[in-house]
């Protein structure tokens, strides 16, 4: 195994046992700061899919089902970050886990298909997948009480 | 001489493209002037109606004009590097998707938050149901994935043929541009930075777009889920500003390529001309702060930052492509053929709607400006008169040059006067009555609210029957045969 592959392994693996965290950790985390650790997740995940696949010399973009992952996976993401489910996740650590080991799946999921579809897409994929998950922190499922009803 | 097989397809996606964006466009058409004609005092819709048109309006306009930009974009990509025609169509079938939902969810469904739908507006006190609301904001997903998934695309060829980022957007060109031209190398033409920009740019503010719409399908399916309106609306603005104006960045590769086939000059790519779409790569995202000015809990920074990028993502771009184009066309013994006529026409209305733009974007300014029919009258100055008049320029450079034919004298006068005459007197009204302070967004407005709006619904019914024309000579050009080079 060359060193890439092993430096994609070890971030592959610390990011899985990241996300594994509620089975070992207790405790509420504000939604802001969860959306940010989830953040977290989704870079390490992008991070270890793009040193499997580097070097990729630009080439011609690829396959449809190729982008199509790259395009879905983000949104995914976002939505297993649905704030409210919170609740149900910090009474089930091990549901929690699950939906953390979601959240690697579809961060790989992202830069691999990417990277796949055409050298340099997965970057950019990542790149704009990792600005929605830090913006979450901003005002997905946080907001100052609402004056209108 | 045969067309090969990958223009030929390149070509039907182009065209495919073209119509689509160009049908939606003549059915929105229809649906401004009625709103228009609503103003005036000359129809009475039921009540709320206005916001339901207006909310299909807005969003069918601006969809219809990337359709058409877009398809045109594309074909000048795939010129550079082969693409693959089945993500164009792929693209293509989110877009009508998109399109289909916002259409249900207007008619049946009566949706009238608008193209904005600013949290928590599609929410509370509505006079539609639910549903409606879902159906809008999935249409609006399944859009913003087509224009993606282009994107990427685009991006994708690009990075492979000029060699990464380094190579796309011409950075050795600039910073070592004697080493570069005597090594032989060519920076990438005009129209692909128009193509790079709006891929760059696209998937950025599309992430932005994105989240906003997950965040709201989210809301609409479990309302408890609170959302922070401040932060929507710098999402949503984000999205929806760089979107609409980037059509014009999309369109104006039309220009770069049909104003050199009309002059027969090519249109050169230089340092001024790169360092300025550089500018309009980096301030286009930016500018949207320009529609927060009101919003006193906004970062004061942050306002002053949309004032300074709004200038800089237009003017650099403007007046060095307008130069070169002036440049281009000078002594060139151009035949004033509808293409050349639009293409030209487009960049005078692409001036007169910035510059009322940046007006508008200047801080003193925008305190009497703001949420005036100002702004209908800038935005509709650029993308009736600029975005609009640089597709149907390519589309008639082509249709010309398929032929070998110009129109004759008296139809270019007839759509010319139409098209950009009528336009004019349309988007007059509201600059009127912008600058008097009539509110934007009402269906009814106080003086000289109906007055400005009789003189331009005459305008819009005006452009109705010039674009009509311009339908009739375009089908009329696409039957004559092919001249021999372009059979
Ligand atoms: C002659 C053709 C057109 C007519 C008659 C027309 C009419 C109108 C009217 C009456 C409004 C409402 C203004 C207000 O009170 O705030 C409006 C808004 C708008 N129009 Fe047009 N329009 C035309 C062309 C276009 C084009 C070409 C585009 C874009 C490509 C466009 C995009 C929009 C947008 C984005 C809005 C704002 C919607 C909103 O405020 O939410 N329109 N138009």
């Amino acid at each position: 195994m060359n060193g890439r592959l092993l430096l994609a392994s070890l971030v592959l693996l610390a990011t899985v046992l990241f996300a594994l965290a509620p089975l070992y950790r207790h405790g509420d985390v504000p939604i802001a700061i969860h959306h940010l650790l989830h953040a977290l997740i989704l870079f390490g995940a992008a991070l270890a899919a793009l040193l499997f696949t580097w070097p990729g010399a630009p080439r011609a973009p690829g396959r449809v089902p190729w982008l199509l992952i790259t395009l879905l996976s983000p949104l995914a993401a976002m939505l297993l970050m649905w704030p409210s489910e919170y609740s149900v996740f910090e009474r089930e650590p091990a549901l929690h886990a699950l939906q953390h080991l979601g959240l690697v799946l579809f961060g790989f999921l992202t830069a691999y298909a990417g990277q796949r579809f055409a050298a340099g897409i997965g970057i950019a994929m990542s790149a704009t997948m990792l600005l929605m998950g830090l913006l979450a922190a901003g005002g997905f499922g946080v907001s100052p009480p609402l004056q209108v009803h | 001489m045969s067309v090969p097989m990958n223009v030929r397809a390149a070509r039907a996606i182009m065209w495919t493209y073209l119509a689509t964006g160009l049908t939606i466009f003549l059915l929105m058409l229809l649906l401004g002037i009625a709103m228009r004609a609503e103003q005036a005092g000359w129809i009475t819709l039921a009540p709320g109606s206005f916001y339901s048109m207006l909310s299909l309006h807005g969003i069918g306009m601006i969809v219809a004009m990337a359709i058409a930009g877009l398809g045109t974009l594309w074909y000048f990509v795939n010129r550079e590097i082969q693409l693959d025609a089945r993500i164009a169509y792929t693209a293509y079938g989110f877009f009508v998707a998109g399109v289909v939902c916002v259409i249900v969810a207007v008619f049946p469904g009566h949706y009238g938050a608008l193209w904005t739908m600013l949290y928590p507006l599609p929410f509370i006190g509505t006079y539609w149901p639910s549903w409606a609301t879902g159906v809008w904001l999935i249409g609006n997903a399944l859009a913003i994935a087509g224009f993606v998934i282009l994107c990427a695309q685009m991006l994708a060829a690009l990075l492979a043929r000029y060699g990464g980022f380094r190579g796309v957007l011409a950075i050795d060109y600039v910073f070592q541009h004697r080493r570069f031209s005597e090594e032989g190398k060519e920076p990438p033409p005009p129209q692909m930075f128009a193509a790079a920009i709006t891929a760059i740019d696209g998937l950025i503010s599309s992430a932005l777009g994105m989240l906003y719409g997950i965040a709201m399908i989210v809301h609409w399916i479990d309302p408890s889920v609170p959302l922070n309106p401040l932060w929507a609306k710098n999402l949503i603005y984000q999205f929806g500003h760089t979107f609409a104006n980037l059509t014009i960045y999309i369109a104006v590769a039309g220009v770069y390529v049909g104003l050199a086939h009309c002059t027969k000059r090519k249109y050169h790519t230089s340092v001024p001309l790169v360092v300025a779409w550089w500018g309009t790569l980096l301030f286009v995202i930016l500018a949207y702060f320009h529609h927060l000015y009101m919003d006193f809990v906004q970062n004061e920074a942050l306002q002053y930052i949309g004032e300074i990028a709004s200038y800089l993502a237009a003017i650099p771009v403007v007046v060095v492509t307008i130069f070169s184009g002036v440049m281009l066309v000078h002594r060139s013994g151009l035949r004033w053929g509808l293409g050349a006529l639009f293409l030209y026409a487009g960049m005078i209305g692409w001036v007169v709607g910035g510059i009322a733009a940046v007006l508008d974007a200047t801080i003193p300014i925008n305190f009497d400006l703001h949420n005036t029919l100002w702004v209908p009258g800038h935005f509709h100055t650029y993308l009736l008169e600029g975005v609009l008049l640089f597709i149907l320029g390519w589309m008639f450079v082509q249709l010309e040059q398929r032929s070998g034919t110009l129109s004759s004298l008296l139809t270019r006068w007839l759509v010319g006067i139409g098209i950009f005459g009528g336009g004019a007197l349309f988007v007059l009204g509201f600059y009127i009555a912008g600058a008097a302070g009539v509110p934007r967004r009402y269906a009814i407005e106080p003086a000289p609210g109906p007055q400005m709006a009789s003189i331009a619904t005459i305008g819009a019914i005006i452009v109705l029957a010039g674009f009509l024309a311009m339908v009739f000579e375009a089908l009329r050009m696409a039957r004559l045969p092919a001249t021999e080079a372009n059979a």
